[in-house]
């Protein structure tokens, strides 16, 4: 009886040591630059090991990670696009090994170690549009809730876009913060309102923004008409109403 | 008058709560704009030291006078703007004296260098490498204040407090601001003694008149509504159509619809022609179930069903689960920047949920590209000599002088960073030199 336990526990120890040596293998996408997550952070430790990538895993596909894999895939004889599709991936899985426990753990600690003598391996990394870092993101939201939450998500784009076209204007500060601490520039700053907490649409409505959107045609100004005080910001051209606001050149 | 004496004591008491509630009212008020004031001192400083970090990288890759000087003067400039914010900062005893050292630093190099006739006297190769330990001092010293940032905007903290505290002359209470300040500090002291110290977006380069060029017939509300219906796959009700108003570049129609499963969505339609400018679709995305990969071939697919022609992806990201395009026209070998537009697609349904294209109409035109006077090999000698080229075609992109003009495009790598530059094809001028974006590290 016991021997037969012990067999047991030998055969369940030996499938699961099976299927966490199998767990590591790429899902069926086609990789392609831009890309976050699982099978990126596999594509750079992999490409890590075979020695074309030095930089750090950090499960972004950035430039660093594209120029890795044209290169592997110069070398190994595949048409070089720079994509991770089919046979790049199984090219690779011949020529690396991949730890998946080990290198997820080290970059769930966020700490920096060494994968098969490669470069270091740090906290996971996000994509962020060129110019602007998350922490610009963060206080362009705290901003767009101040300002503009409970409007309909177009008009919260749209408040995020008027601080963008702000920095471009020469008549404006160029930078995220010099715009948005501007002395008497925005309600929400004066009043205090820009330091509540701001939701996931609010940062979404920034990330457009920055994306590119700009659904106020370039606007520069806006204020609500049922309050506005000024004669000045009714002198404005004016260019759309989203919400409660018209948006003005 | 035993009564009158209640009477004077209630009525004093409540001039006094008045006025003491006013007092507090015009103190909170002070305070706010102190703290705006700290607020943007502080993030204008770390705005600048990214800035000094992505120019000195740019100026690693470049090779002609015309674009270095600029490149350095704008260095010295921000060293200079970062002492300032600085210098408004309620610092206090926090010590930043290294830190300001590497500020000065640099300012003196940069000038140096900047006022130089550099055609006469080109960088030497040891003040290329003073350029290069500016570059990945910046990268430190950018990191550190970056995560201080960080926790001052997750946490809320008010400088006003760091100010109050050092006033007293006690430590302040979250400690974030105190050690990151001395990481800083320490990173910046580390620097041996010795030494000296945007996107590809598409880009905004031509007026809103641009855009009354588009042709085509007026169309009604109605029409416009039906236009919008078209682009959104969401089978959508069409809850308001507006008009735009007077001053806008071009008229438009802002179309609102809301989808089956309570999507918002809103479209501007042109007046003229009926031409999609911009439009979001506004859902919240689930978990990712397509690539990024499949989500651009369904946004391809989605412009060529909307009669786009010759669009090529020119770039991809992923944020959480929505995928991010640009795509550009390509006129036989050349691909023509100013006419490129954006996109979104949900990683979980593959449907399209964004596209802005109002660059895009107003830069589209029929071009005539006529042949180039250099080949590639001869605009490649224009490189930066420690630049390796990965990839180079032709394209057209607008210039400093908002003229669109034919260059080589060169992505090229230096060993610490990418780089796109563009070379015009006719006279080996460097047009363009972006320094590309890696991800940025999560906190």
């Amino acid at each position: 009886m016991r021997k037969w336990k012990k067999a047991a526990l030998i055969c369940v120890s030996a499938i699961l040591l099976f299927t966490a040596h199998h767990a590591g293998a790429f899902s069926n996408q086609v990789i392609q630059r831009g890309a976050e997550g699982d099978d990126v952070i596999e594509l750079q430790a992999r490409l890590q090991y075979t020695g074309y990538y030095r930089d750090q895993i950090d499960g972004v596909f950035g430039w660093s990670t594209y120029w890795a894999l044209r290169n592997f895939q110069e070398s190994f004889g595949l048409p070089v696009d720079g994509l991770a599709g089919e046979d790049t991936k199984r090219k690779l899985e011949r020529a690396s090994k991949y730890d998946e426990a080990h290198v997820k753990s080290q970059i769930r600690k966020g700490r920096s170690f060494t994968y098969y003598g490669g470069a270091k391996t740090t906290a996971q990394s996000v994509n962020t549009p060129a110019g602007f870092s998350q922490n610009d993101i963060q206080l362009m939201a705290n901003a767009v809730y101040g300002e503009a939450r409970g409007e309909p998500y177009e008009g919260q784009v749209a408040v995020a876009a008027v601080i963008l076209n702000r920095i471009g204007s020469e008549t404006f500060p160029n930078t995220v913060a010099g715009v948005i601490f501007e002395p008497l520039a925005f309600t929400a700053v004066a009043d205090g309102q820009i330091w509540l907490t701001p939701d996931e649409t609010a940062k979404k409505a920034v990330l457009d923004a920055i994306n590119g959107w700009d659904p106020t045609g370039e606007a520069l100004y806006y204020f609500n008409p049922d309050t506005a005080t000024s004669d000045w910001i009714w002198s404005r051209p004016q260019i759309k109403k989203i919400g409660q606001h018209i948006f003005c050149e | 008058m035993r009564s009158f004496t209640p009477a004077v004591l209630a009525v004093l008491l409540a001039v006094t709560a008045y006025w003491g509630y006013t007092q507090y009212r015009q103190k909170e008020a002070l305070m706010i704009e102190a703290e705006n004031g700290y607020q943007q001192a502080f993030h204008e400083l770390v705005y600048q030291v990214d800035v000094i970090h992505d120019r000195t990288g740019e100026a690693l890759a470049m090779n002609s006078k015309e674009n270095l000087t600029p490149a350095l003067t704008d260095v010295w400039r921000l060293t200079s703007e970062a002492h300032n914010a600085i210098s408004r900062l309620p610092l206090g005893y926090l010590p930043f004296s290294k830190t300001e050292e590497f500020l000065g630093n640099s300012g003196n190099f940069t000038y140096k260098t900047a006022v130089r006739d550099l055609d006469q006297e080109p960088l030497s190769d040891k003040e290329y490498e003073q350029l290069e330990s500016l570059y990945s001092q910046a990268e430190d010293i950018q990191k550190e204040l970056r995560s201080v940032q960080l926790s001052v905007l997750d946490k809320n903290l008010r400088w006003t407090d760091v100010a109050h505290a050092n006033a007293n002359g006690e430590e302040p209470k979250d400690n974030t601001v105190v050690d990151g300040f001395n990481n800083i500090e320490k990173k910046a002291s580390e620097f041996p003694e010795t030494d000296v110290f945007q996107a590809t977006q598409v880009e905004k380069s031509v007026s809103d008149d641009a855009l009354k060029k588009l042709s085509g017939e007026n169309i009604s509300k109605d029409e416009a509504a039906s236009i919008a219906k078209e682009y959104f796959n969401i089978d959508p009700e069409v809850t308001k159509v507006e008009k735009s108003l007077k001053d806008a570049a071009i008229p438009f129609y802002n179309v609102s619809v809301t989808g089956q499963k309570g999507e918002e969505a809103t479209m501007d339609v042109t007046e003229k022609g009926g031409y999609p400018l911009t439009f979001t679709v506004n859902r919240d995305t689930k978990k990712s179930k397509i690539s990024l990969n499949n989500a651009s071939e369904k946004a391809s697919a989605f412009l060529e069903k909307h009669g786009f022609d010759n669009m090529v992806m020119t770039n991809s990201a992923q944020y959480d689960h929505t995928g991010v395009f640009t795509f550009t026209r390509k006129q036989g070998d050349t691909m023509i920047y100013p006419e490129s537009l954006t996109m979104k697609v949900a990683l979980d349904n593959g449907v399209v949920t964004g596209l802005e294209a109002q660059n895009y109409w107003k830069n589209k035109k029929e071009r005539k590209i006529e042949s180039p006077a250099l080949t590639v090999e001869q605009a490649k000698k224009e490189l930066h000599p420690k630049l390796s080229v990965m990839e180079a075609q032709q394209a057209i992109v607008t210039n400093n002088l908002l003229k669109d003009v034919l260059c080589y495009e060169f992505l090229a790598e230096n060993g610490t960073a990418s780089y796109r530059i563009f070379i015009n094809a006719n006279n080996g001028k460097e047009e363009r030199i972006e320094k590309l974006s890696e991800a940025e590290a999560g906190y």
